[in-house]
């Protein structure tokens, strides 16, 4: 089977207490609380894992104890030719440990695997357990003004309706920046709203005159509770909406994600056709992803007409959603089981027809954006990520693909219908913005030629399984999928009545994040908004504003509707009330 | 009369300069395949600007306040002082002189910077320390044309000069005037603030990194300032190696603003294609070449031609 090679060098290492088997491609071992740095090293660095996700998880209610898993995806350092897992090998190996409730506190892997530090930060924020060693104790995710005890995620916690009391704009608590030592160092905040994708995230740049010597960042300025809401009433049909809202670009990866979780975690095999589809629908949503992407790095740069061209061109593939799911942007045809629409041949001809437009406009305007010697030496040399940093820190897709490391979750752990297509993996050297940009335009030509194959090949089936099943409370299982910005993974633990008991999402900007203030350090302030782009952040968005009136501090929530009747009409002034 | 003409000059700029940039988001519209907006849309956004308030940050002194009505001050004056509707025996010609222009233009740049360092806005700050950075470059190759200038006609009174040229006494046939006026151009489009000369470490819109703190009446003041500052630079071009003319004072304006208009709307040409330049690269190095124009200028000058 998978997997055993891994669990029998890890059980040499360090002593294995016990050993499940989640789906065929993933394996947890339960190591003692003591082995857990050097188990997670050892697979990480030694045996060729990349961090996936890190689950904690309130167990109390099952074991008394608190659990976290390190879920490592074991496919290969990949930092040389030839440093790769066979194929056939490559699988999920988690590790797991006990947390007991009296002490809550467990050893930081941090220092020895990097790329768990955003998860220990996290896992002290939402469970109050206490990474003991970890460099970095801040808070993460929640706000500043949170209360010190309050954990939301604990079961015990709170109820999903609660919300804390705010503090007074002027009472809340300034959060730390990590400020380099040295004189003459002037901090340059970009944000709390970015500049130019107009998104909340906090960039603090600490620049020597033109150079940024070092940045931080606080981000989750409108952390959702995505995962409590999710735990607490939704059904797994509901949460495949659910977590199709997590994003707005790439929101059908998490959709997918989510439910595939969910349906490993009962072994459900879903038809061939609806796997076709989704795929087709998640490649889709790549082109329209990274066209906007790369007309954004565009935009960055003050070439405007490059950026409305590329612009014009994602209609043709917002149009491609319309007629493969009827939506333009938000798909909801994902249910346990398969899918809810199916397409016709009328539509497949349709689309093979637009696709190819698509296809031909891309080249058409990627040749003339490469004509443009001053776009290209924007890009080079600009927002460099290391191989060794991308590799310690776990990058996932353009991100790390654009360093030189052939990192692709379609390809390292072949999903749905990608067992039957031929596709390649653009992997650039380089790692500064233009590798990165290089490998969205490629990825662009492969989903092309991803969805042709699968319009051609589209098996003649029913799109959905007879969804009557039985799921058994305290599964688990891991789903992933290669979004547009790179590997998405989901860990759904499931819970007794059709409700989940924990549901992990972690977003492929995740894992970006923490190598970011590598990418800013030696460039200049001027490419500080470029730097971000080409990382192709997801910040989480709302769509709904709190109008605050400070003399009065009444408050009132508008809907997107209200402020843009108001917006048009400049009648009925939400601030009316509220005087 | 002449006070009539000399405020029909400046309020025909001001009334005319939104149509042009109109025009200019109309045609560069058309570049980038969409539709584009109205040409009259650049009058609507100032209407809409002037009818909101304005807003004031708690660390902005005085000078954040008088800043907008200073530079459409001294951008009104640097119009003024070019010589359009008004000949070398009128009353205003002795003050249209080109150090006039000079040291309006640099005051209006002094205040545009400080109006940016006061907001105490970091990128403000950033954009600000980049436009005294442009003003550096600029400058010097500004003057070095306009020392070939004045040496070779022997003023510094701008009608004075136009009409030594157009009298055929000096022009053209004199190398050394007509290389400056090639790095003159180049200087004066940077001048103007466009792309790819605009500032790429502020904000994402061209100059408003200085202004990212300013909004409604203020802003609209400044934007008619900017555009006012746009047509002198170009005016001041166009007044010294293109002086051509009318005796009627309205049909010269007429023709001025023509020509002014063409060259406003045909640096799309310029601005609308390709990224802006970082002022560590790019700027560096294509300021480079008007400057070695403007210094082979001024050495044919010294040798002679």
């Amino acid at each position: 089977m998978k997997c055993d090679k891994f669990i029998e060098a890890l059980g040499a290492r360090v002593k294995i207490l016990e050993v499940t088997r989640q789906y065929e491609d993933q394996v947890t071992a339960l190591v003692g609380l003591s082995d857990l740095p050097e188990a997670v090293r050892f697979l990480y660095y030694d045996m060729g894992g990349y961090l996936s996700t890190m689950v904690a998880n309130d167990e109390r209610s099952i074991n008394k104890n608190y659990a976290l898993y390190y879920a490592l995806s074991m496919e290969g350092g990949k930092m040389f030719e030839g440093d790769e897992i066979a194929q056939d090998e490559k699988c999920f190996v988690t590790v797991k440990v006990l947390v007991s409730p009296e002490n809550l506190t467990y050893p930081s892997v941090t220092p020895l695997v990097p790329a768990c530090v955003w998860y220990e930060r996290e896992a002290y924020d939402m469970f109050g357990l206490i990474a003991d060693g970890l460099p970095d104790k801040r808070r993460l995710v929640l706000s500043d003004d949170w209360p010190e005890d309050l954990f939301p995620l604990r079961k015990d916690a709170m109820d999903y309706r609660y919300r804390p009391d705010m503090k007074e704009h002027y009472n809340e608590p300034e959060y730390e920046f990590l400020r380099p030592e040295g004189s003459g160092i002037i901090d340059v905040p970009l944000g709390p709203l970015h500049v130019t994708a107009d998104e909340p995230g906090h960039f603090r740049l600490f620049c020597d005159g033109d150079i940024i010597v070092d940045a931080d960042y606080r981000l989750f300025y409108q952390h959702r509770g995505m995962e409590k809401l999710a735990e607490n009433r939704m059904n797994y049909d509901q949460m495949g909406y659910l977590a199709e809202r997590v994003c707005g670009i790439c929101g059908y990866a998490h959709a997918i994600a989510c439910i595939e979780a969910a349906e490993k975690a009962i072994n459900l095999e879903i038809p061939a056709r609806a796997q076709a589809i989704r795929i087709i629908c998640s490649e889709i949503e790549r082109l329209h992803s990274h066209l906007l992407n790369i007309g954004l790095a565009c935009e960055v740069t003050g070439n405007y007409t490059a950026f409305m061209h590329i612009f014009r061109i994602r209609e043709y593939s917002m149009k491609l959603a319309e007629l493969v799911t009827g939506g333009r942007k938000t798909y909801g045809n994902v249910v346990m089981g398969g899918l809810r629409r199916d397409i016709t041949g009328v539509e497949i001809k349709e689309s093979l027809r637009i696709l190819k437009i698509i296809e031909t406009q891309v080249e058409e305007v990627w040749d003339a954006v490469m004509d443009d010697k001053r776009q290209i030496k924007r890009w080079k040399g600009v927002g460099v990520l290391d191989k060794q940093v991308a590799r310690d820190f776990s990058a996932v897709g353009p991100n790390i693909r654009g360093s030189g490391i052939k990192r692709d979750t379609r390809y390292d752990h072949p999903y749905d219908f990608f067992k039957q297509i031929e596709f390649d993996i653009a992997v650039v050297e380089g790692g500064d913005v233009f590798a990165r940009e290089m490998v969205r335009y490629l990825e662009l030509k492969s989903s092309v030629s991803i969805i042709r194959q699968c319009f051609e090949l589209m098996p003649q089936t029913a799109i959905i399984v007879d969804p009557t099943f039985h799921v058994k409370p305290e599964n688990f299982a891991l789903a992933y999928v290669e979004a547009p910005r790179g590997e998405n993974v989901h860990w759904i633990m499931q819970g007794s009545a059709q409700k989940v008991f924990r549901w992990r999402c972690r977003a492929a900007t995740y894992n970006n994040w923490p190598s970011l203030r590598f990418q800013f350090r030696g460039n200049t302030i001027a490419d500080a908004a470029l730097i971000v782009c080409s990382l192709d952040p997801c910040y989480s968005c709302t769509e709904r504003v709190t109008v605050v009136d400070i003399k009065s501090k009444k408050s009132k929530i508008l809907t997107n509707k209200d402020l843009k009747d108001f917006s048009k009409t400049l009648k009925n002034s939400p601030m009316k009330d509220l005087r | 009369m002449s006070y009539f003409y000399l405020f029909l000059q400046l309020i025909s700029a001001i009334l005319v300069a939104p149509l042009f940039d109109g025009i200019a988001r109309k045609l560069r519209a058309k570049y980038q395949s969409r539709i584009g907006p109205s040409i009259f849309q650049t009058y609507r956004d100032l209407y809409k600007l002037l009818k909101r308030g304005r807003t004031k940050s708690h660390s902005t002194s005085f000078i954040y306040q008088i800043a907008p009505y200073l530079m459409f001050a001294t951008t009104a004056a640097m119009f003024c002082a070019l010589p359009i509707t008004y000949e070398s025996y009128s009353i205003f010609a002795r003050f249209s002189d080109i150090f006039v222009i000079i040291y309006l233009g640099a005051l209006f740049r002094f205040t545009f910077i400080i109006s940016g360092f006061d907001t105490a806005n970091p990128f403000a700050g950033v954009g600000s320390s980049r436009e005294a950075t442009i003003g550096f470059y600029s400058e010097a190759v500004a003057i070095c044309c306009l020392i070939v200038v004045m040496l070779g006609a022997g003023s510094s009174n701008i009608p004075l000069i136009a009409a030594i040229i157009r009298d055929g006494n000096y022009g053209y046939f004199v190398p050394s005037y007509a290389i400056a006026s090639t790095a003159f151009l180049w200087v004066m489009y940077v001048e103007t603030g466009r792309k790819p000369y605009d500032l790429a470490e502020a904000e994402q819109e061209l100059q408003e990194g200085v202004l990212g703190e300013y909004c409604g009446k203020d802003l609209a003041i400044i934007d008619v300032a900017l555009m006012l500052k746009q047509f002198s630079m170009l005016g001041f071009f166009l007044i010294l190696f293109e002086p051509w003319h009318f005796n009627n004072p309205i049909l010269s304006l007429l023709l001025f603003l023509a020509e002014i208009g063409f060259l406003y709307v045909f640096a799309i040409f310029i601005d609308n294609f390709g990224p802006r330049f970082t002022m560590g690269k790019w700027m560096k190095l294509t300021m480079l070449f008007p400057l070695s124009i403007a210094s082979i200028a001024l050495m044919l000058y010294i040798i002679g031609v």
